[in-house]
């Protein structure tokens, strides 16, 4: 039992694909929380999508999914936040347009220039095969530069987060610290999009802050408690998705929505909290 | 916009002239002045829709007027205080997480040993002892409103500017708070409130700014809430009365009013 539990950690593929799905959850864990509690949980759904449409043109062009995406994700994210800012169009809003537009020319480019198959599935749903060294090293160092981000903003960013008009009459400038935001939306779904996949990732960005949210009513204890579990949830994941045969997106969803129900049945929202959902 | 700063110390906390705004070519500020001065204990008060909220904005920098100039004195600190009606009470935060955000200076979210004194100091102020790591929903609603002015408070601010405290609230939190503010005052902080409350500012404020657009009357209390003001203000005729050295304001069914209006006790007895 436990050399057939042990026996994945033999191949170099899995192993790295252990570590960046691990890290891949703490991280999504973690920024999800500033999703979450900001009620924008469509923009991680709108935004992986929106990265897929960098995916294929960067397949397209011959150049660097971490360049092509990265820049697509990011062009992206700073779009919907300034059409958010600058007119009258809710977020929900912004984010269907720019972000639908985006997959549907991902899809236009895969079936003019690409080839559906493997690579297509992958981005879609996630996979282990294509996890290499240099995947372990970008998403070390991006999770890295989101928890410095987070421990030396955290009192800008929760400001921003919780009351924007007070933090920017305290002087704060809400509108940058918006953007740095959404640009760590788009790293962070970017690098994780690898093994958690397009359709995805969403789950492990919003899944762990709700499971957080019932444990905690306090936000440093949530932010912590949620990349804890997303850390549990990818690790416990791609050990499934192993055994089972399946894609490692799916793996790491399903065991993120077990947690949750588990968390739900054990600490059932109050009353209170009922009436004021 | 000009936001120069007033250098002299003997200079109005706050000196607003000629300010015009407008949003989507409809104004909502038009040549509008007013000054704050230290000390005082200022209500604004108009119709819904009269600019309060914007014209509090431009006072805090986030709205940038079309004309006019906004001067702060030198070095002023501003504490702001939402309508409460604003905030999202769901939010994961407890009390102590809530006062400390407002800290910017400090950008971790461990507080230092004086911040912890200075959290602890603006609680038992404001008589919210023991109520640190509770979350901000689990508090009645006196205690939500002083948590947000606890917040403003931790800034140490000159001036606080407080969007609509009375709004919601009954009749024994109003007069909490209303008293809360009068001793902030006698503390030395300079306080600016909005308020639709036309009697809490005419039993609790010593001065009172009308406003629909710009100001129509500022001064004070006694005398510049009159029937004339209030209907120049609001588009409506209303009542000043007198009862027991207070002054209540009530709408006028009729649509006419005396230059004063008549007095409370005398209205009661005829109606005897």
């Amino acid at each position: 039992m436990i050399d057939e539990l042990l026996r994945p950690f033999a191949y170099e593929f899995f192993r790295n694909g252990l570590i960046v799905a691990t890290l891949a959850g703490a991280l999504c864990g973690l920024v999800g929380v500033y999703i979450v509690v900001r009620g924008m949980s469509y923009l991680t759904h709108g935004l992986s999508h929106a990265i897929f449409g960098g995916f294929a043109a960067s397949a397209l062009l011959g150049v660097s999914f971490l360049l092509g995406a990265g820049v697509w994700g990011i062009a992206s994210a700073l779009a919907i936040n300034s059409v958010t800012r600058r007119r009258p169009i809710g977020a929900d809003a912004a984010i269907g347009v720019v972000t639908t537009a985006s997959f549907a020319l991902g899809l236009i480019l895969f079936a003019l220039f690409g080839h559906s198959g493997a690579s297509f599935d992958a981005a879609l749903f996630g996979s282990v095969l294509g996890v290499s060294l240099t995947s372990v090293i970008v998403i070390v160092i991006v999770s890295l530069l989101v928890v410095v981000i987070v421990t030396f903003g955290y009192r800008p960013l929760l400001f921003t987060t919780f009351d924007p008009e007070v933090a920017a009459a305290s002087g704060l400038r809400t509108a940058r610290i918006e953007a740095l935001l959404m640009v760590v939306f788009a790293i962070s779904i970017l690098v994780s999009m690898q093994v958690l996949g397009v359709t995805l990732i969403a789950a492990a960005l919003v899944i762990p802050p709700t499971i957080a949210r019932l444990l905690t009513h306090s936000f440093s204890k949530m932010l912590i408690l949620s990349s804890a579990i997303g850390a549990t949830c990818g690790f416990i994941g791609m050990n499934l998705s192993y055994h089972l045969d399946v894609q490692s997106g799916p793996g790491i969803v399903i065991v993120a929505a077990f947690a949750f129900l588990i968390a739900y049945a054990v600490k059932r929202p109050t009353g209170m909290q009922r009436a004021a959902a | 916009m000009s936001r120069p700063a007033a250098n002299n110390d003997g200079e109005p906390l706050v000196r607003i002239e000629g300010l015009g705004l407008s949003h989507d070519r409809q104004p909502i500020l038009e040549d509008l002045n007013l000054t704050v001065e230290a000390g005082d204990l200022l209500g604004i008060v108009g119709p819904s829709g009269a600019g309060k909220t914007t014209l509090l904005r431009t006072i805090t920098g986030t709205l940038r007027p079309d004309q006019g100039s906004v001067a702060l004195r030198s070095g002023l600190q501003i504490g702001y205080v939402p309508q409460v009606e604003s905030v999202d009470w769901n939010f994961p935060v407890t009390v102590r997480q809530c006062i400390l955000m407002a800290r910017t200076s400090r950008r971790f979210a461990w507080p230092t040993n004086a911040e912890k004194a200075a959290v602890s100091e603006v609680l038992a102020r404001l008589g919210l002892d023991g109520l640190a790591d509770r979350h901000i929903r689990a508090l009645s609603g006196g205690q939500q409103q002083r948590v947000f002015i606890a917040r403003a408070l931790l800034r140490s601010p000159d001036l606080l500017l407080l969007d609509e405290p009375t709004s919601g609230v009954d009749v024994a939190l109003r007069h909490e708070l209303l008293h809360l503010l009068e001793e902030l005052r006698s503390e030395g902080t300079s306080i600016v409130l909005t308020t639709h409350d036309l009697n809490g500012v005419a039993t609790h404020l010593p001065t009172v700014a009308c406003m629909n657009r710009t100001i129509i009357a500022q001064g004070p209390t006694s005398s510049v809430l009159n029937p004339q003001t209030l209907e120049a203000t609001y588009g409506a005729s209303m009542q000043v009365l007198e009862h027991a050295g207070m002054r209540l304001i009530v709408d006028s069914p009729d649509h006419t009013h005396a230059p004063f209006g008549p007095d409370l006790d005398a209205l009661l007895e005829s109606a005897e």
